[in-house]
């Protein structure tokens, strides 16, 4: 794999591309099962539930389609399909069905207003690697 | 879409400065009396702009902050005259709404810079033209 620019990335919502994205985080966790015996010098671990987390930032577009369908979605609860290309085309990529767990806007005098969104995978999540 | 320096200049003329004072408007730097310009005047010079918040949508555009300097250019002696021309400049261009654009600030000044070997006073002010491109 070769490195890629951040700036490349892209996020897409219902199959439309999220305008205006200055920054993208994605997680995915896994749970620790402690398994160590009594007595045993090193702990020793099995492999537990996964789960994962989006964080979007971006400046708010109010005439973009998918930034609308933020709000909308969020107020509603309604999971859409969320793509995550981390080089904007054929590069890696993760995808699963989310949900908007946070939604935050903010405005100050000296800059465009900002929205903060956070996602959870509420599945199964697929990488896709070049 | 226009440059900074071209809408900073269609503000202020679009709003009647040049001929409610009496002043030559350029986009130029300061230069001394001539077939154009006169004493009492404004210049408009883009002051460059500072890297964008480039965005992660394909669209390869980005948020950026192109900035404008505005000087104005009082007449011999004209302390006063010159000082109301600069404020009322000053506060058309802040917060001034410009198709395209994002949005548009007086960021630094109005500052008294100097007077000049010809007793006319300056001053200078810093505008922010945001823009997504």
């Amino acid at each position: 794999m070769a490195t890629v620019a951040g700036y490349k990335g892209t996020v897409t919502w219902n199959g439309n591309v999220v305008a205006n994205v200055v920054s993208l985080d994605h997680g995915l966790n896994m749970e620790e099962i402690d398994v160590s015996a009594n007595g045993v010098i090193y702990k020793q671990f099995l492999a537990g539930q996964y789960d994962s987390t989006v964080s979007v930032e971006l400046h708010a577009d109010v005439a973009d389609t998918a930034t609308d369908a933020l709000y909308a979605d969020a107020l509603a609860g309604t999971s859409r399909t969320l793509l995550l290309k981390f080089d904007g085309t054929t590069g890696n990529q993760v995808t699963g069905t989310a949900i908007i767990t946070s939604l935050e806007t903010s405005a100050a005098q000296g800059g465009a207003v900002d929205l903060s969104v956070t996602f959870r995978y509420i599945g199964a999540i697929v990488f896709t690697t070049s | 879409m226009a440059n900074p320096d071209s809408e900073i200049y269609t503000i202020i003329t679009g709003a009647g400065i040049h001929t409610t004072y009496s002043c030559s408007v350029g986009i130029h730097t300061i230069r001394d009396v001539d077939t154009v310009v006169t004493h009492k005047a404004i210049f408009i010079v883009m002051s460059g702009e500072d890297s964008p918040i480039d965005y992660m949508d394909g669209s390869g555009n980005g948020f950026r902050r192109r900035r404008v300097q505005v000087v104005v250019r009082s007449a011999p002696d004209e302390y006063q005259a010159g000082q109301t021309l600069t404020y009322v400049v000053r506060d058309v261009l802040h917060t001034a709404t410009i198709s395209g654009k994002v949005g548009c600030r007086v960021f630094s000044g109005p500052w008294l810079i100097e007077k000049d070997n010809q007793d006319r006073y300056i001053w200078s002010m810093n505008v922010e033209v945001w823009e997504v491109s």
